[in-house]
């Protein structure tokens, strides 16, 4: 009896799309695994946040004021619940898996960091559109309308889920433990999500804050999102534009560099 | 030489050391994280009381005769006591039983008081710490004074109580930790963020500012910030006798489920 011939090795073009495609159909099913707090934790809380605002703010002598206020708040709403879900897909996503140790699954087959980033990346923005639908019916109802310019929207959502994302990536390489990970979104990503004029105008500040927000990469995502969505704007949008691609860049950058290198995921 | 058996402690009517250990493990279990437990609610707190005030015009805006931001603050430090004082017993309820460690709970001579009562003074420990630090930081912003300690303090405790035994209710009744992230986003945050934490009810329409005069949330809410600011919205004494009728009912509950060994044994 021989031994069977070993099989030829399976020829991999210059980019795997094979592995990327199947990494982000790794990151599909955990999110349709739980679906539940998927779909119910975004509802629930950007429903309550607007029922808030909507009751704390609501015009009281000044019938104009509160309610320019309030439609200047959702599409903030919006593309704060849209940033936050790309972080948390990320982020959590890894950490979980090197927590359980099932990481080997991901950095063992033939994937490139661009590959890697690639795959995470296209599930966290997936993952960020589909909160954007069942966010979108909320505000819609809450008395917002469609985008002014759905394109400029587009844009900024998905540089900023982008940048977000990537952003997980980074830090779940480096966080040790769960309590790591969740601190950054407690202590880092929360802070600087309220602190970036997702919720009022900026130039409505007293005066050191500003100057402060305008440091916020976040501002700059919101600020761009809400010009699309309303053309109201505090910074002129190519602005807004440049320092989102910018940070995009620098994010990307970092992680691929943090990936070739395997810190905090290969020994 | 004859080593005699240790003879078996004799626990009198009330197993104090069992009851004071669980107390220390279940205090124990939220000091070791206690950025993700004490510091993370309080630094979302605080952003919420810096986002009304700041963005939302919160510094200028009255509510009634009152300023807008002493009224804010009390009905945040009591979110906040109330969701930890929660997500304190429930978490550690679940977690136990998933892990399979709740027969480290159950097997120790413990009755079914002494469970409910370890588990619940956890809870409340949790929740008064909490209420306690984000009160320090927001006091000198919110301009708060203490009118009543008494109220203050009252409402403190029977919140943070109900809360817990709504929390080792709802971890023995789950299976898994969906369940209880359904109850916390269903029941506990909705109620919590709309018994009158950010406004009066008396901005709500007819319907529902009827139904809030049924909610214990609002009573806890009402009651804690009229020991700071000296005015409710709602009616003291029914809000005294809502929340200890409501606590009295949920602790036979709490009771009842560690006696029957409900969910817990098999």
């Amino acid at each position: 009896m021989t031994a069977p011939a070993p099989r030829a090795p399976w020829p991999i073009g210059r980019v795997h799309w094979l592995g990327i495609a199947t990494l982000y159909r790794r990151e599909a099913k955990r999110y349709l695994r739980w679906w539940f707090e998927f779909i119910t934790q975004p509802l629930v809380s950007t429903g309550l946040f607007v029922l808030v605002f909507h009751l704390a703010l609501g015009p009281e002598g000044d019938e104009g004021a509160g309610e320019a206020a309030f439609t200047y708040l959702l599409p903030g709403l919006l593309i704060y619940s849209l940033l936050m879900q790309a972080a948390a897909s990320t982020l959590y996503s890894l950490v979980f898996d090197k927590i359980e140790g099932a990481l080997a699954d991901i950095l063992m087959p033939p994937l490139t960091p661009g590959e890697f980033a690639a795959g995470y990346l296209m599930s966290a923005l997936s993952a960020a559109a589909a909160t954007a639908a069942i966010v979108l019916p909320i505000v819609l109802l809450a008395g917002l309308g469609l985008p002014a310019d759905p394109l400029t929207v587009a844009v900024f959502a998905t540089l900023g889920c982008a940048e977000l994302a990537l952003c997980g990536i980074a830090i779940a390489t480096v966080a040790k433990k769960w309590d790591q990970a969740e601190a950054f979104v407690s202590f880092g990503l929360t802070p600087a999500a309220f602190l970036s004029g997702v919720f009022a105008p900026v130039s409505a500040l007293p005066d050191p804050l500003p100057a402060i927000i305008k440091l916020n990469p976040f501002h700059y995502i919101v600020d761009g999102f809400r010009a699309g969505y309303l053309g109201q704007h505090d910074n002129p949008v190519w602005l807004n534009l440049v320092v989102c691609l910018a940070v995009t860049a620098g994010m990307l950058g970092l992680c691929l560099s943090m990936l070739r290198r395997g810190v905090g995921i290969r020994a | 030489m004859i080593h005699q058996a240790p003879t078996p402690r004799t626990i009198g009517a009330v197993n104090w050391l069992g009851l004071w250990t669980l107390y220390r493990k279940e205090v124990r279990r939220f000091l070791k994280v206690i950025f993700q437990t004490v510091g993370a609610p309080v630094v979302t707190t605080l952003l919420f009381f810096a986002v009304f005030a700041l963005a939302l015009g919160g510094i200028v805006r009255t509510t009634g005769t009152v300023p807008y931001l002493e009224f804010l603050a009390p009905g945040l430090v009591m979110m906040a006591m109330a969701q930890n004082a929660f997500a304190n017993t429930s978490s550690s309820v679940i977690i136990a039983k998933v892990q399979g460690n709740i027969v480290d709970v159950l097997m120790p001579p413990l009755s079914a008081l002494e469970l409910a009562v370890g588990y619940v003074a956890g809870g409340i420990t949790r929740g008064l710490l909490v209420g306690f630090v984000t009160l320090l930081a927001m006091a000198p912003f919110a301009g708060l004074t203490i009118y009543n300690p008494v109220f203050v303090l009252y409402h403190a405790v029977m919140a943070c109580a109900l809360l817990s035994m709504l929390g080792v209710m709802g971890g023995i009744w789950a299976e898994k930790f969906d369940h209880i992230a359904a109850v916390t986003n269903f029941i506990v945050t909705p109620l919590t963020f709309l018994s009158g934490t950010f406004y009066t009810v008396d901005r709500l329409p007819e319907t529902f500012w009827w139904l809030a005069h049924f909610n214990p949330f609002f009573y806890m809410i009402d009651g804690f910030r009229y020991g700071f600011i000296g005015h409710s919205d709602g009616t003291l004494a029914v809000g005294l006798l809502v929340l200890a009728g409501v606590n009295l009912a949920l602790g036979a509950a709490t009771y009842r489920m560690f006696a029957s060994g409900y969910k817990l044994k098999a």
